[in-house]
């Protein structure tokens, strides 16, 4: 596209119709429980985003020079920024708060994908550590996937303290190899490492069957025959069994390995999946080291969900029917556009036609799909699918265009 | 029905071996017609070009894929790598002609300005920068050993089975960046939502260890 770097996107017609419908939609829905919206800064400082982020989100922050002269960055992330904004906006005694936001992020591409920029939404319920917190936000999510009528979507459900818990017996450079194949998802090195590391026997058989604890509910019984007493399963079955009360039971997995930003997150962690995408469209957890370094204390839960993602192969129709096309006629335009504002009022989408010629002008209606075509300086209607005039007293816009 | 990402060219054969070994059917996958998608019982396959495997999977046009070590590093794609299969083996290296080597000796400064012709640009930069080395890459599509020969670049970084290619047009060995062999990897999709039918594969896997290839 004309006078845009690589990677950055103007979005416009129906794809923008789309995301603008998939943000009403999520905002609807989440103000309903008590969520506030939020509209973070473009930009953010380098430093915070440097200090606070994951690593795998630190290495991918495109940096810039603000006017002032500080080193700043394109928003990487949103719940930084909400983060920020709660903590020095809010006195503790305020709260829980909750928040949601649905705005771009920039981030440099990680292969094969080649987009900066994409629009995130997501939300984050700060001070509140219940599992009711992350029950509420669980089910929020899969709400608005259902809202958004995302097809085959389903969440996988982890707690990133079991495999902290099962590292922290071991020597740090294993517990570091261990972590990082992880991380990776590389199974094959996670077991090499295995083999050649210097583990206690107690700890060997858990950590060799981690990958392999993943699936539906039942999985659950198997890691409490497999993980040591300390590693705790609860938190994730309180959700799964919190979530198929509520109606989601089929759309709900469990993963204990999930190594999803172990540094950032501190209890129950998941992914969202959807469509045909072989990799996550979102995700989200529980989260305290990002409170700290902003002087918080506690904890939070929030997710993100890439919407372009989520949208991607969307082919509904959402576009308002296009429904009168009105000719000014001989009208001087301040008097049509008043003439034009009474049908708009009427709740009839009107678009302006200031062609001079009226055939030229009943042509272009057709070519955009209209059902109708109006003159305002006689009132007359016509009907362009049936070719018919209609006396204005007769005319209702109902069907608009078929 | 599965549908797994093969890489066309010299592996293919040596991925049949390893699915068959995995009790999957791919006996149309011995003589390959010129069909790039390949339907088996349950599984299809889809013949892709080694450097484009990574992709099909990420995008989920595939759920699994059978793919060198070598692909996963220089395409660096986030996928879930299941298993070694021990297949493929070979060496990803660094060559130079005889009268090069002796620059290499040394390390540090002695490299700086280094033209590397290579079929892998994210490696070799990433191995030259750990080096400290800044390097230009003459990034080539095959044929690599004729670079040095040519005068196109001092140096080649690619990878070597038995060292008679290199031999044969006067390039050695300097130094190995890494093992390489064939890996199977899924999407992170199906690890979730195929994991039943993964794990009886990694089941087959574990008495090896990860390994499901007897390459001896």
């Amino acid at each position: 596209m004309k006078g845009l770097p690589k990677g950055f996107k103007s979005i416009g017609g129906i794809e923008a119709e789309r995301i603008e419908r998939a943000r009403q939609v999520f905002f609807e829905l989440f103000t309903g429980y008590g969520y506030r919206l939020l509209l973070p800064s473009s930009v953010q400082l380098f430093g915070p985003c440097w200090e606070c982020l994951s690593g795998e989100v630190r290495s991918r922050i495109v940096s810039l020079g603000t006017p002032s002269g500080e080193t700043g960055c394109l928003r990487p992330d949103l719940t930084l920024a909400a983060v920020s904004y709660l903590s020095s906006h809010y006195a503790p005694e305020e709260r829980p708060l909750r928040v949601c936001y649905a705005d771009r992020v920039y981030r440099i591409p990680s292969p094969p994908d080649n987009d900066v920029e994409y629009f995130q939404i997501g939300a984050e319920l700060l001070g509140w550590e219940s599992e009711g917190a992350d029950i509420e936000l669980l089910t929020l999510l899969l709400k608005t996937l259902d809202a958004l009528d995302v097809k085959e979507n389903f969440i996988v459900i982890g707690d990133v303290t079991i495999l902290s818990s099962l590292l922290k017996e071991m020597p740090e450079s294993s517990s570091l190899a261990l972590r990082e194949a992880l991380t990776r998802r590389s199974f094959s090195s996670f077991r090499e490492i295995l083999d050649r590391a210097p583990i206690p026997e107690s700890l060997r058989r858990p950590l060799e069957e981690l990958p392999y604890l993943r699936g539906g509910a039942e999985v659950l019984e198997r890691a409490t025959k497999v993980l040591p007493k300390n590693c705790s399963t609860g938190s994730v079955r309180n959700l799964v069994e919190a979530l198929a009360v509520s109606g989601f039971k089929d759309r709900v997995l469990v993963d204990l390995s999930i190594a999803r930003e172990l540094d950032y997150y501190s209890g129950p962690v998941f992914e969202v999946f959807c469509g045909s995408h072989g990799r996550p469209v979102g995700g989200g957890g529980r989260y305290d080291g990002l409170l700290s370094s902003f002087g918080v204390l506690g904890q939070a839960i929030g997710f993100s969900l890439n919407l372009d993602l989520l949208l991607y192969g969307d082919t509904s129709s959402i576009s308002k029917p296009l429904t009168v096309m009105s000719w000014p006629g001989d009208l001087r335009p301040e008097r049509a556009m008043r003439m034009a504002a009474e049908l708009a009022a009427c709740g009839v989408p009107v678009e302006m036609s200031w062609i001079d010629q009226r055939n030229r002008s009943i042509e272009l209606a057709r070519r955009r799909g209209y059902r109708w075509w109006t003159d305002l300086s006689d009132g007359s209607i016509f009907d362009l699918e049936k070719n018919t005039l209609i006396e204005r007293a007769d005319w209702s816009p109902e069907g608009g265009r078929t | 029905m599965i549908n797994i990402a093969i890489p066309t060219g010299r592996m293919m054969k040596e991925c049949a071996t390893v699915l068959g070994q995995l009790g999957l059917s791919c006996s149309r996958l011995e003589a390959p017609d010129r069909a790039l998608i390949i339907s088996e019982k349950d599984c299809r396959y889809l013949l892709a070009k080694p450097m484009d495997v990574p992709a099909y999977v990420h995008y989920g046009a595939a759920d699994m894929a059978l793919v060198g070590s070598d692909v996963l590093m220089e395409r660096r794609v986030p996928l879930v790598e299941l298993a070694d299969t021990g297949a493929g083996r070979c060496r990803l290296v660094i060559a130079a002609p005889d009268h090069l080597v002796k620059r290499f000796a040394p390390s540090g400064n002695h490299l700086n300005g280094l033209k590397v012709a290579t079929k892998y640009p994210n490696i070799a930069t990433s191995f030259f920068h750990s080096l400290g080395v800044k390097l230009e890459i003459v990034h080539m599509h095959g044929s690599v050993e004729l670079a040095p020969l040519l005068g196109i670049s001092d140096c080649i970084l690619d990878i070597v089975q038995s060292g008679e290619t290199l031999k044969a047009n006067g390039l050695k060995v300097i130094q190995e960046v890494a093992q390489v062999s064939m890996r199977l990897v899924a999407s992170r999709r199906f690890t979730q939502t195929g994991w039943s039918m993964i794990s009886g594969i990694m089941g087959a896997l574990r008495p090896w260890k990860g390994r499901i290839y007897n390459a001896d």
